[in-house]
C-alpha cells in the first residue's frame, strides 16, 4: 500500500500524567434496548426483548461467541460496537444480538482492548498488538505503525478523555489528539485531472499531488461501485476492458478523506479481443464455415449452404461463449451467474435507502422513490452515496413529490446483512454508509 | 476426415437443424416469438426511453457502457425521438411478425429493432440471460417459410393464389433453433454449478444465500432451511443439467417442461428474478403446436377429470400470462388479446367439429 506526504511530523502521542482511564464497566442505549458491559460479559436489556426479566446475555451469530468482552461503543449510527477476545462485533436496536463487523482491510488482528468511537463510523480499535483507525462504514482500516509514532505495546487499553484518546501502552499512558491539523488535500486546491490509457490486465498508476500534515494513503473508487480499494504501489490493478471513471481519495491516518483525482481511465480490451481481429476472424469462420459446408450436390445449394452455416456457427458461439464466461458478448453468454458458494458463516449484503424523518424515525425506500433507475445494486447509488449536497438536494426533492406523505428530512444508506447460520438466516446490524441531513 | 463423411456429417446437420414440420406449426411459434419479443419491447421502454429522454435533455445519469454488439456495430446511445422512432417501428413490425403480414420481412425488421433496443437497455445497465433463446429464435425466423401456415400471408395466398402443396411442411429451422439453444442453456447453467461451483454448491447455504441474497416474496419460507436448500439444490441442477433428455425424448417433455416452469415460477417467488416469461413461453418449441387446438377441444369435451384438469391447466397458464403481460401492457389491451385468442379457438372448434361431421 502506497504511503505518501509524509512530512516528518512529530508523534502526535504524547505521555499521559492525568488520572487514569476509567473503569471499562459501559452501557449504551439504542432507543429502548440497552447494551451494557458487566465484568467481561455483554448484556443486553430491553421492555420487547426480554419484558420485565431485567438484562440477559447477549447471543452471538458467531458459533465461536465473543469472548470476554473489554470495550462498548456507541457509533453514532445507532449502533454499538463491541470490542472482545474474539475481535470487533456491531449490533442496534433492530438486530440486537452481536455480529462479527466486516473490515476488508487494515483491521489489527486478534483480541480487541479497546474502543474509542469517533461517532461518525470512524473508530480507534487497538488490540495487545496493533493500534488502527477503521472506517465502520467503508470497510478499511489505518494500522498505526513507528512512523506515525505509536508507542511500543502490548496495549492494555484505549479510553476517552475529552478530545483526546488515552492509550495504555508497555511503557505508560499515552495520550493521542485524533484529527489535528487539516486533512489531507490536493496540493493544487483542486482534485488532478487526466486520461489514462494502460493494457489489459495491466495496473494504471494514479498518483495525484497531496498536500498532507502527515502520512497518507490512497484508496481508488470506480464511480457506480461503492468499494474504496487500496492502491498499491501508487496503483490500481484489476480493470476490466472498457472506460472507467476512477476517483482517487487521499485517507489519513484518522481516515480523513479528500478526492484527490478523478481519471478517465480506458482499458482496451486484448489484441485477440479487438474489434479488427474480432471482425477479421468471424468473416474468415463464416467464409470457411461456407466453404466446408458447401453442398457437392442437389438443389438451392447457396441456400442449404447458409442454413448449414449458419446453424453451425451459432450453436459454435454459444458454446464458445459458455466457455469463456463472458456476459457482454449477449445474445452469446456464459453460465457463471449463481454459481458462487455460500457456507455456514457467510454474509449476505443488500442496499437499502431509509428516509430519516425530523423525528428520527426511519422508512424504507425504494429507486423510484428517490428518482433513481439502477440495473444492478450500487449501478446509480453508489454516487449518492459519494455525491454532494445539491446532488442529495435533488433526489430528496424527488422523493417529497413523489411521496408528501413520508415528509422525510435526511436519508441514510445502508448495507443490510444478513448471516448464515446452522439455525438459520440471522439480519444482523447493517453497515451504514453515509447518513445525511438537509440543511 | 474424408470427403464422404464429411458430406455425411453436413447432410446430418442439415437433416437435425432443419426437419420438415408442419406449416401451421412453425407459425404458430412465430406468432409465439414475435408477441414475446413485443412485450419484452413494451416492458424495456421502461428503461430505454427514459434513457435516450436523458440523453437528449443531457442528464444521462446512467454510465453508457455498450455490449460487444453496439461497440462492433459501432453503435452509441440515441436521442428520444430515434428512440421512439425504433419504438414504433419494433411495435409494428412484432405485430405484423405475430398475424404473419409480409411475415418473413416483418420478423427480419423486428429482430434487428429487437437487437437494437436490447442492446440500448443492455449498454446502460447489464446484460441478462432470460432473452438468449428468443433473441437468436426471433433473428432466425426470417430464415424460414413463416408465413406459410397461421398467417395472414398464407390466407392471402388461399384467397388470391393458387395454394402450393409443398406449403403444408416447411422446414422448421428457427424451431429447432430454439430447442437446442433452451436445452443448452438449462444444461450450460446446470453444468456451471457442477463445475464452478462444484460440491459446496449442494451444501444448502449456497441455494439459501442465493435466494435471500435477492429476496423475493417467498425466499424466507423456502430458504430457511439449510437441509430444504440442499435437496433444492439437488432438484434444480438435476432438472438444468438433464434437460438435453427433452430434445431426444419426446415423453419426458411432459416432466420437463412443467419443472422447467416451475423453476422459472420459484425464482421469481424466491429470487425476485421477475417472472422470465421470455424463457418460459419458448418452451412452446418442444409442444406441437398444431395439435394443440385439436387436443385441447378434446381433453375439454370429454369431460370429466381430464376435462376439469385442461380447463384448469388452461386456466392458470391464461391467467399466468395475463398477469405478467399487464405488468408492461394496459389490462384493456391483454383482455382483448385473450378475448380474440378464445373466440378464434371457438370459430376453430365449430369448423372443426362441422368439417368431422361431413367426414
Amino acid at each position: 500500500m502506497s504511503a505518501v506526504g509524509l512530512r516528518g511530523q512529530s508523534s502526535r502521542f504524547a505521555a499521559y500524567r492525568g488520572a487514569r482511564p476509567p473503569a471499562q464497566d459501559a452501557s449504551v442505549e439504542l432507543g429502548d434496548v440497552v447494551v451494557s458491559l458487566r465484568g467481561g460479559a455483554l448484556l443486553v436489556a430491553g421492555e420487547a426483548l426480554f419484558g420485565s426479566q431485567g438484562a440477559q446475555p447477549a447471543t452471538c451469530t458467531d458459533p465461536g461467541g465473543l469472548g470476554r468482552v473489554y470495550a462498548i461503543e456507541r457509533t453514532g449510527f445507532g449502533q454499538c460496537v463491541v470490542g472482545a477476545e474474539r475481535g470487533l462485533f456491531v449490533l442496534d436496536e433492530r438486530h440486537p444480538w452481536a455480529d462479527r463487523v466486516t473490515v476488508r482491510d487494515g483491521m489489527p488482528a486478534g483480541a480487541v482492548v479497546g474502543l474509542a468511537s469517533m461517532g461518525d463510523g470512524r473508530l480507534f480499535v487497538c488490540t495487545d498488538l496493533e493500534f488502527a483507525c477503521v472506517d465502520l462504514r467503508h470497510g478499511f482500516g489505518f494500522p498505526f505503525g513507528e512512523a506515525e509514532g505509536l508507542p511500543a505495546g502490548p496495549y492494555r487499553g484505549l479510553a476517552r478523555a475529552g478530545d483526546q484518546l488515552l492509550l495504555q501502552a508497555r511503557d505508560g499512558t499515552f495520550a493521542y489528539q485524533p484529527d489535528a491539523g487539516a486533512p489531507p488535500r490536493p496540493s493544487g486546491g483542486a482534485p488532478e485531472r487526466g486520461e489514462r490509457t494502460v493494457a489489459f490486465e495491466a495496473p494504471v498508476r494514479l498518483s495525484p499531488p497531496v498536500a498532507a500534515d502527515g502520512a497518507v494513503r490512497l484508496r481508488a473508487r470506480r464511480q457506480h461501485h461503492h468499494l474504496l480499494t487500496p492502491l498499491v504501489d501508487g496503483a490500481l490493478a484489476g480493470l476490466r476492458p472498457g472506460s472507467h471513471v476512477v476517483e482517487v481519495f487521499a485517507v489519513d491516518q484518522d481516515l480523513r478523506r479528500s478526492l484527490v483525482g478523478q481519471y478517465d481511465v480506458r482499458v482496451p480490451p486484448p489484441a485477440r479481443f479487438s474489434k479488427r481481429a474480432l471482425m477479421a476472424g468471424a468473416g474468415l469462420a463464416g467464409l470457411l464455415l461456407i466453404a466446408l459446408s458447401w453442398p457437392r450436390s442437389g438443389r438451392r445449394r447457396a441456400a442449404r449452404a447458409l442454413l448449414r452455416a449458419g446453424v453451425v456457427g451459432v450453436l459454435s458461439l454459444q458454446l464458445l461463449a459458455a466457455l469463456l464466461g463472458y456476459g457482454r458478448s449477449w445474445p452469446f453468454v456464459g453460465f457463471s451467474m449463481y454459481t458462487e458458494t455460500y457456507r455456514e458463516g457467510s454474509l449476505l449484503y443488500k442496499p437499502l435507502v431509509l428516509g430519516v424523518r425530523e423525528d428520527g424515525s426511519e422508512v424504507g425506500l425504494v429507486d423510484w422513490d428517490l428518482g433513481l433507475r439502477q440495473d444492478g445494486y450500487w449501478h446509480v447509488l453508489s454516487e449518492l452515496v459519494y455525491g454532494d449536497d445539491a446532488l442529495l438536494q435533488k433526489h430528496l426533492s424527488i422523493l417529497a413529490s413523489r411521496r408528501p406523505s413520508y415528509a422525510v428530512t435526511g436519508l441514510k444508506f445502508t448495507d443490510t446483512r444478513k448471516r448464515l447460520t446452522s439455525d438459520g438466516p440471522v439480519d444482523v446490524a447493517p453497515v451504514i454508509l453515509r447518513q445525511w441531513r438537509q440543511r | 476426415m474424408s470427403a464422404r463423411s464429411l458430406r455425411k456429417l453436413w447432410l446430418g446437420v442439415e437433416r437435425c437443424s432443419a426437419p420438415q414440420v408442419p406449416a401451421a406449426r412453425l407459425g404458430a411459434f412465430r406468432a409465439i416469438v414475435c408477441l414475446v419479443a413485443l412485450y419484452d419491447l413494451l416492458l424495456w421502454s421502461n428503461a430505454v426511453l427514459p434513457d435516450a429522454a436523458a440523453v437528449t435533455a443531457g442528464t444521462q445519469d446512467r454510465p453508457w457502457r455498450p455490449i460487444l454488439l453496439m461497440q462492433v456495430l459501432g453503435l452509441g446511445p440515441v436521442d428520444l425521438s430515434t428512440a421512439t422512432a425504433l419504438y414504433y417501428t419494433g411495435v409494428v413490425a412484432l405485430c405484423c411478425g405475430a398475424l404473419g403480414v409480409c411475415a418473413r420481412a416483418s420478423c427480419a425488421i423486428g429482430a434487428v429493432v429487437f437487437y437494437w433496443w436490447s442492446g440500448l437497455g443492455y449498454s446502460f445497465g447489464k446484460p441478462h440471460h432470460d432473452k438468449v433463446a428468443l433473441a437468436i429464435t426471433l433473428a432466425a425466423l426470417p430464415f424460414a417459410r413463416v408465413g406459410a401456415g397461421f398467417a395472414v400471408d398464407a390466407l392471402w395466398r388461399r384467397r388470391w393464389r393458387r395454394p402450393v402443396g409443398r406449403e403444408r411442411s416447411v422446414r422448421g429451422m428457427p424451431i429447432r433453433l430454439a430447442m437446442v439453444t433452451l436445452a443448452f442453456g438449462y444444461c450450460g447453467a446446470g453444468l456451471a454449478k457442477l463445475v464452478l461451483g462444484g460440491p459446496e454448491w449442494f451444501n444448502g447455504y449456497t441455494l439459501q444465500g442465493i435466494m435471500l441474497g435477492h429476496d423475493g416474496h417467498l425466499s424466507r419460507l423456502v430458504g430457511d432451511s439449510p437441509t430444504l436448500c440442499q435437496l433444492q439444490s439437488v432438484g434444480v441442477v438435476f432438472v438444468q443439467a438433464a434437460f438435453p433428455v427433452a430434445l431426444f425424448w419426446p415423453r419426458s417433455r411432459w416432466f420437463f417442461l412443467p419443472m422447467a416452469t416451475f423453476f422459472h415460477l420459484m425464482t421469481w417467488m424466491t429470487m425476485d428474478t421477475g417472472p422470465y416469461m421470455r424463457v418460459w413461453l419458448m418452451l412452446f418449441a418442444f409442444v406441437q403446436l398444431e395439435r394443440v387446438p385439436r387436443t385441447m377441444a378434446r381433453w375439454l369435451g370429454g369431460g370429466g377429470p381430464t376435462a376439469w384438469l385442461a380447463a384448469g391447466g388452461l386456466l392458470a397458464l391464461v391467467g399466468l400470462v395475463a398477469f405478467v403481460l399487464s405488468q408492461a401492457i394496459p389490462w384493456p389491451v391483454v383482455a382483448g388479446f385473450f378475448v380474440s385468442l378464445a373466440a378464434w379457438f371457438g370459430l376453430w372448434s365449430r369448423a372443426a367439429a362441422r368439417r368431422a361431421a361431413a367426414g
